[in-house]
């Protein structure tokens, strides 16, 4: 082996030095260069900017570095997240020092942004070249190897051609034949120098001859920010503004590598370090770009679409109620090992909650002062070329009004939340004969009363005018859900009878049949009931309000006494058992308390008819305000109209395709991978499927004008919308339902076929169930994906601006007599949506509304990217679940 | 979902042969020390892969030109503690280790500890055969070649620096070491995917000798292989042990006998219940539960 | 029980057949629909543009394609699609070498360097990404980009350097998808046999990761520039309608309608000889894309094949 240059590295080095931390700063430098061009390069501060001017904005970044570090620093002095690794330390270290250093240069030369970057190239150039003069002769440490290699002599090569090109065309004019020979020799120059030299040289000299020559040109401002080549062939030029921080940028990462490899002593690992480092700032540039695309679209358009955004306090805190749910389950999450580091970590969990509670205490304090709270603020529009000045308010108001859609969805959610967090309670505590009679009459009573429903349904309220029949559908509905408030009350109070001979908890667990009955039994009860009302025609009241929402509302504070006591009870349990019984009691309470919250919205909703009890109402019309969600485009009118119309017809659209396509590509899927022969035709069938998931969506757009459009009859349509946007669905469900079914592992089938069961019944029973978490996540991003789809439609369904009214699909419905019987004019006729409405924007030029323009796509945006997250956070959580279990 | 419960801690009280708590057993043996420098001293180590304790305070120190082994249940994380030894876990980036590892008396979990030096120094075999998709000899030499010890190609020819001759009597000397010269010294070019189970691991362990470590990791090099792959690889081992430091993690605890001058018991939960010559555990262990692990009542 | 199952089997061979009938009548319709331009207009659809009475920079065609000065005149019948051919050209180009590049870099970042915590916000926001409408990219291009392009480049407005960037910009988080996986499903036995030796990450990176997840990477960046190809609301939304050519051919600073957006934009006006040209537009990016697409898949089959024998 040859020995000249194999390392004799002890294992252990000696702890780092002036050329450590030297190299520390300027890698630091090279990140602060490379951020400030970026800065340069969107014109955040101008490069001509000079003085105070820069040197507040140098400030301002110096605050923000200051507070970047000081908090990281500060979290691993705590031990939350320490960090060990001395290069992050000293690069840490080195941001301060150098973002101090260059707000001083700032202030103190007086010189502008452009000429204060090309001095940093120039001292990073001279640090770098220093860095691979001191390890050549010997003054530290390090173990380069003997040439930085083909590769690097290759890419300083390129890099030489690029800059003696420039350098020649500059020199000599591109006329000349001279600039290629001063190009070629420029790169030879840099390739010999990074090839034949020992490695440390061979990595600094040429990047440092780069970097230094493209700082001395800007810093002596030979390319200022005025600077122009404007050649007369191309319709376009360069100017200073541009090139300045694209050269910079390129030199920051030239000077980071080459400091970084020197940092790490050159060698294997000097080249690791250096290759890391590019990599993590390539990172950086793509985070940056990707983050700024989502903040800029959403600072854009926020304004403009929460115009006039106000919501009622109460409305709020039932918004409210599912995140409270949510932010408990994280902070209940396992806490992790009993140390310092995990107090930190649990102090970190309970922040969600902390901040939903917060939330709702302003909320209450909203109720409690009596008034609004405001923000407002003012925004301009562009419209017709003319500015205007709009002012509005986003609004928290004191109104106590529910809307009764709202206490549905968060009911509704919480309800399915709640149970499906519940398993069983069968077999939990005593059962009485007088109770299971008690289960079977409730459940008699239940289908009962919904075979009344669908009787007064065929024959109309007042049956063959026949009075008296009406009177018993009023019977019946006062029995029914005072039968229900009973069943709703019986758990609370059954806890509490208990207590007299035993322990809360004992009680508590004893009356777990209870619980099972009220729950189950009271809501069945009372929904079947409420169900009767409107078709019976009877609306039953006590003083001002219905008797179904009264119970509703009595059986929901019932419920959550329940719970409460419940949840008292537990603290006093004693074994493990009897505490997860009395859990799985809380959950089923809250359950409870939830769906006869939902009856209460639900009713509401049915009959259209507001209640009132103790100074909250619940009605149709919510408080919730936001017009740009909620109205239509108005023509001539002060404020700005919303893209109500826009929404439902991408609703519509996204129903539309869901519904032609996930029924066709998941059967498809099942027969392709449970019954077809694996061989040529399904590879054949999967290749084409792929194929059409990437071809271009214009294409289906051309084929759904042509073809579909004349067949369907009409001019473009919604119908042909929903259709394309299916086709286009299609292969996406394919793939990734025989993607789900296939990843479904064998032995389960072999399992199940073992056991006798039949194909069918396997695929039903085994392979669908294990596989619909993964057609469900691709059929919610394929989702996300066509419902931001544009090219199609603007073939299909035109594109419209500003309309004013919303397709109306399900009053559409027309049946006729002869075929094909169905008809639908709001299917056949156009509609906006929210893509193309952004396309109109542009098609309609300089006399469209941009500021409505970043408003729908900044709608569009959040619609798609909640579909993408949606999807996401499904999968992995998917996938958790199949992994631990 | 149902929340997980940290590992039960009833061991602690569990009595032995002697009637002596585990404590007391450990307290012995921890004493247990050599004649002379150990060659790799853990002190109070301790590894958690997230909310996860998978070694729990182990210390121990490893002898010079021996086999040690470690035996154990499934699970009981004595690969994670092999792992340690290399720092293989800091590949993992869940994993967190406190604690100390000392090899000829430096620190390797030290700041600013050579994790290229340590590895050279530190070799590893793994359970199941993993060589690099490229020719048997491109197998050997890609470590030195990788650390700058061999030079090949243009620009090695250009600095006058071939050392193809030292390559190819590096690959002899470790395919020799590694009993496996006279199988394949005539398709040296030859994917090394194309060699049987057996060999792939002998391939596996000529690699690690070619960058002449000091210390050899074996994570279940036979696990994988069939009973007579498995006795060459045994004989191999023992051969090793005259010029280096073997650890070797084992589930059967034959082969442990049959093979390791030193066995440390590792019980579930991440605990080193206990180390002694290998005679004195399968013979006379302090522990109880180290004599049914043995005796296999318990495992 | 075995008549629901019948019933069962039956519908999903309806629905099997459905669905291959839908991708047959895609395909044959657009062949069918493009059938009548190729026969009347032959290789007048590639009519190469003549300045100066000389046909223009495509020396190696002039010997098989016709010339000619008119090339996209509706009213005389004159149908070129070459110009829209170099625009798409121009566009894929710029977008492969920034989605390219980059795009490895980044998959890099996620596979081999990114801490895990980094690595699950990271993953997922790339995927996010993919997911932006490619209208909110065009808007941003139409409102914001080319009026920097103004300022920084001297340039009149849209142009093809702008519509590359950003499509560029869009294919980057299929091709760091892509990658990603590619280099993941390399096995972590193989790159941990390489640490333990001694050598570094970036050196297992480059000598074991890279090459064995080679034919992968290369199948993201495929299907990137399939994406980028098939882009139509970004390049539609920057580059207003044109039918005229670069001049000269490389002025990234020039703008011309793509394949994709003479579909969206000519669409609207258009005449039925017109809509036989824009079919063939349809069926070439159908042919190109889906050719891509199919490569890309036996790439990966490939790799799969070859990673799965070594285990």
């Amino acid at each position: 082996m040859s020995d000249a240059y194999a390392n004799e590295n002890t294992l252990v080095s000696t702890e780092s030095d002036v050329y450590d931390r030297g190299l520390d700063a300027v890698i630091s430098l090279t990140v602060l260069g490379f951020a400030l061009s970026m800065v340069a390069l969107v014109d955040v501060v101008p490069l001509d900017a000079s003085g105070s001017a820069l040197g507040g904005f140098f400030l301002a970044l110096l605050a923000v570095t200051v507070g970047g570090v000081g908090v990281a620093g500060l979290a691993s002095w705590l031990n939350v997240v320490p960090v060990t690794s001395q290069r992050v330390r000293g690069i840490g270290l080195g941001l301060l020092v150098t973002s101090v250093g260059v707000t001083v240069l700032a202030y103190g030369l007086g010189v502008t942004l452009a000429t204060l970057l090309g001095l940093v190239l120039v001292f990073e150039a001279a640090a770098v070249a220093a860095a691979g003069v001191v390890s050549r002769v010997g003054l530290v440490d390090t173990g380069p190897d003997m040439s930085a290699g083909l590769l690097a002599g290759g890419a300083f090569g390129v890099i030489g051609l690029a800059i003696g090109a420039a350098l020649g065309g500059g020199l000599v004019g591109f006329q000349s034949l001279l600039w290629p020979v001063v190009s070629l020799a420029t790169a030879g120059v840099l390739a010999v120098l990074a090839i034949v030299p020992r490695e440390d040289l061979g990595s600094t000299l040429p990047a440092a001859l780069v970097v230094g020559t493209l700082g001395v040109v800007i810093a002596t401002s030979v390319l200022g920010p005025g600077w122009q080549w404007n050649p007369q062939t191309l319709s376009g030029g360069f100017t200073g503004g541009a090139v300045i921080p694209v050269f910079v940028l390129f030199s920051s990462v030239l000077a980071a590598w080459s400091a970084a490899k020197a940092r790490a002593g050159f060698g294997a690992q000097g080249r690791e370090y250096g290759a890391f480092l590019v990599i993590n700032l390539n990172a950086l540039l793509m985070l940056a770009v990707m983050a700024t695309i989502v903040v800029f679209v959403t600072v854009k358009g926020i304004a403009y679409s929460v115009h006039g955004l106000s919501i009622g306090a109460v409305a709020a805190m039932v918004l409210l109620a599912p995140l409270f749910v949510g932010a408990v389950q994280f902070a209940r999450s396992p806490a992790g090992p009993d140390e310092w580091h995990a107090g930190a970590r649990q102090g970190l969990r309970v922040l969600p909650l902390a901040v939903v509670g917060a939330a709702g205490a302003f909320l209450v304090g909203v109720l409690a002062l009596g008034e609004p709270v405001y923000y407002a603020f003012d925004y301009t529009v562009l419209e017709n070329r003319v500015e205007n000045q709009l002012r509005t308010a986003v609004a928290v108001t004191n109104e106590t009004t529910v809307g009764s859609l709202l206490l549905v969805l968060a009911g509704f959610v919480l309800f399915v939340y709640f149970f499906r967090k519940y398993g069983t309670l069968r077999n939990v505590g005593t059962a009485s004969d007088r109770l299971a009679l008690v289960r079977q009459a409730v459940t008699m009573a239940v289908l009962a009363i919904a075979a009344l429903t669908f009787v007064f349904l065929l024959v109309g309220p007042v049956p063959f005018g026949i009075t008296p029949l009406w009177y018993a559908g009023l019977a019946v509905i006062d029995l029914g859900t005072v039968a229900a408030l009973a069943l709703a009350a019986l758990p609370a109070l059954g806890v509490l009878a208990g207590t007299r001979e035993a322990s809360l908890a004992d009680s508590a667990q004893d009356s777990a049949p209870l619980f099972t009955l009220g729950v189950f039994g009271g809501l069945g009860l009372l929904t079947v009931t409420l169900f009767l009302q409107p078709v019976a025609q009877v609306a039953p009241s006590v003083g001002p309000v219905n008797l179904v929402t009264l119970v509703a509302m009595v059986a929901t504070a019932a419920m959550l006494a329940a719970a409460a006591l419940v949840a008292v009870a537990g603290r006093s349990a004693d074994t493990r058992i009897q505490r997860r019984f009395l859990a799985e009691e809380l959950r089923l309470a809250l359950a409870g308390a939830a769906g006869f919250l939902t009856l209460v919205g639900l009713h509401v909703a049915v009959t259209g008819i507001p209640q009132f009890l103790l100074g909250l109402s619940v009605a149709n019309a919510g408080t919730l305000s936001w017009p740009m969600v909620q109205q239509a485009y108005i023509p001539l009118g002060t404020a700005p109209g919303g893209i109500m119309p826009a929404i439902v017809g991408t609703v519509w659209l996204v129903v539309g395709a869901t519904l032609f396509a996930v029924p066709l590509g998941l059967g498809a899927a099942v027969f392709l991978t449970e019954y077809a022969e694996q061989g040529r035709f399904t590879a054949l069938v999967e290749v084409a499927t792929n194929a059409l998931w990437s071809t271009p969506s214009i294409v289906f757009g051309l084929f759904g004008a042509v073809f579909l459009i004349p067949r369907i009859g009409g001019d473009e349509s919604l119908l042909a919308g929903m259709l394309v946007l299916g086709f286009m669905l299609l292969p996406l469900v394919l793939i990734t339902s025989r993607e789900a079914i296939k990843s479904v592992p064998d032995e389960y089938r072999d399992a199940s076929a073992a056991l006798g069961v039949s194909r069918w019944e396997t695929i039903r029973s085994v392979v669908v169930p294990a596989a619909m978490p993964g057609v469900i996540t691709g059929v919610i991003l394929g989702v996300g994906r066509i419902a931001g789809e544009t090219a199609p439609l603007i073939l299909v369904l035109g594109s419209t601006l500003n309309a004013t009214e919303a397709a109306d699909v399900i009053g559409g419905f027309r049946f006729m007599a002869e075929p094909p019987f169905v008809a639908n004019e709001a299917l056949l006729s156009t509609s906006a949506s929210l893509p193309t409405q952004v396309w109109a924007v542009i098609a309609a030029g300089v006399s469209g509304s941009p500021s409505m323009g970043w408003a729908t796509a900044f709608i569009l945006l959040m619609v798609v990217l909640t579909f993408y997250a949606v999807g996401i956070v499904a999968r992995t959580y998917f996938r958790r679940k199949l992994n631990y279990e | 979902m149902t929340d997980t419960e940290p590992a039960s801690t009833a061991s602690q009280t569990t009595t032995t042969t002697a009637g002596e708590t585990d404590e007391e057993v450990r307290a012995e043996w921890t004493d247990y020390r050599f004649d002379g420098q150990a060659k790799l001293s853990v002190e109070n180590l301790n590894v958690w892969y997230g909310d996860d304790h998978a070694i729990k305070d182990v210390s121990m120190d490893i002898p010079e030109n021996s086999v040690t082994a470690l035996i154990g249940p499934s699970g009981c994380g004595k690969s994670t503690f092999l792992r340690c030894l290399n720092r293989m876990n800091d590949r993992i980036k869940a994993a967190r280790i406190d604690g100390s590892v000392e090899l000829d008396g430096m620190e390797i979990y030290d700041s600013n500890a050579n994790l290229v030096e340590l590895r050279k120094r530190v070799g590893m075999v793994f359970q199941s055969p993993n060589p690099f998709p490229k020719s048997i000899r491109d197998n050997i030499s890609y470590g030195p070649r990788k650390h700058g010890d061999i030079n090949k190609g243009l620009l090695a020819r250009l600095f006058g620096r071939d050392d193809t001759a030292e390559e190819t009597e590096l690959v002899e000397r470790s395919l020799k070491q590694a009993a496996l010269w006279d199988e394949v010294s005539d398709r040296l070019d030859d994917n090394a995917l194309g060699l049987s189970g057996g060999q792939q691991q002998r391939l596996c362990i000529a690699r690690a000798l070619a960058t002449d470590p000091e210390v050899i990791l074996m994570d279940e090099p036979a696990s994988a292989l069939d009973p007579i792959a498995t006795s060459k690889i045994e004989d191999l081992v023992t051969e090793l042990a005259e010029d280096y430091t073997v650890v070797i993690v084992t589930h059967n605890m034959q082969q442990a006998a049959r093979i390791s001058d030193q066995t440390a018991v590792f019980l579930t939960g991440g605990e080193l219940v206990e180390y002694d010559d290998t005679d004195k555990i399968f013979e006379n262990p302090a522990s109880q539960r180290v004599e049914d692990y043995v005796t296999g009542k318990f495992g | 029980m075995t008549y629901q199952a019948e019933i069962a089997r039956l519908l999903t061979l309806v629905a099997t057949v459905l669905t291959v009938l839908t991708v047959t009548l895609i395909t044959i319709f657009l062949f069918a629909s493009a059938y009548p331009a190729f026969v009347e207009h032959g290789l007048g659809l590639f009519l190469i543009p003549e300045q100066n009475g000389e046909p223009r920079w495509f020396f190696f065609l002039e010997t098989v394609l016709p010339s000619a000065s008119t090339y996209w005149n509706p009213v005389d019948g004159a149908y070129s699609l070459i110009p829209m051919i170099w625009g798409t050209v121009l566009v894929t180009v710029i977008a492969g070498s920034i989605a390219g590049p980059l795009g490895l870099f980044g998959a890099l970042f996620i596979a081999e360097v990114a801490s895990d915590g980094m690595r699950e916000v990271i993953k997922p926001g790339v995927e996010i990404l993919a997911g932006i409408p490619s209208i909110v990219y065009g808007f941003i291009g139409f409102q914001v980009l080319n009026s920097f392009i103004q300022v920084k480049f001297l340039d009149d407005g849209a142009s093809f350097l702008i519509a590359g960037l950003v499509v560029g910009v869009m294919a980057l988080p299929t091709v760091v998808s892509v990658g990603e996986d590619a280099l993941s499903s390399v096995p972590g036995a193989m790159s941990d046999g390489s640490v333990a030796m001694g050598a570094t990450e970036w050196q297992t990176m480059k000598s074991i990761s890279i090459p064995a997840a080679f034919s992968g990477i290369s199948a993201g960046v495929i299907l990137g520039l399939g994406r980028a190809i098939g882009e139509t609301m970004a390049v539609a939304a920057i580059m207003a309608s044109g039918t005229q050519f670069a001049d000269p051919l490389f002025d990234i600073f020039d703008a011309n309608a793509t394949l994709t957006s003479l579909i969206a934009t000519q669409y609207g006006s258009a005449s039925a000889s017109t809509i036989d040209v824009l079919f063939v537009a349809g069926v070439m990016l159908f042919v190109i894309v889906a050719g891509m697409s199919i490569v890309s898949q036996y790439i990966e089959q490939q790799m799969e094949a070859k990673l799965k024998g070594q285990q």
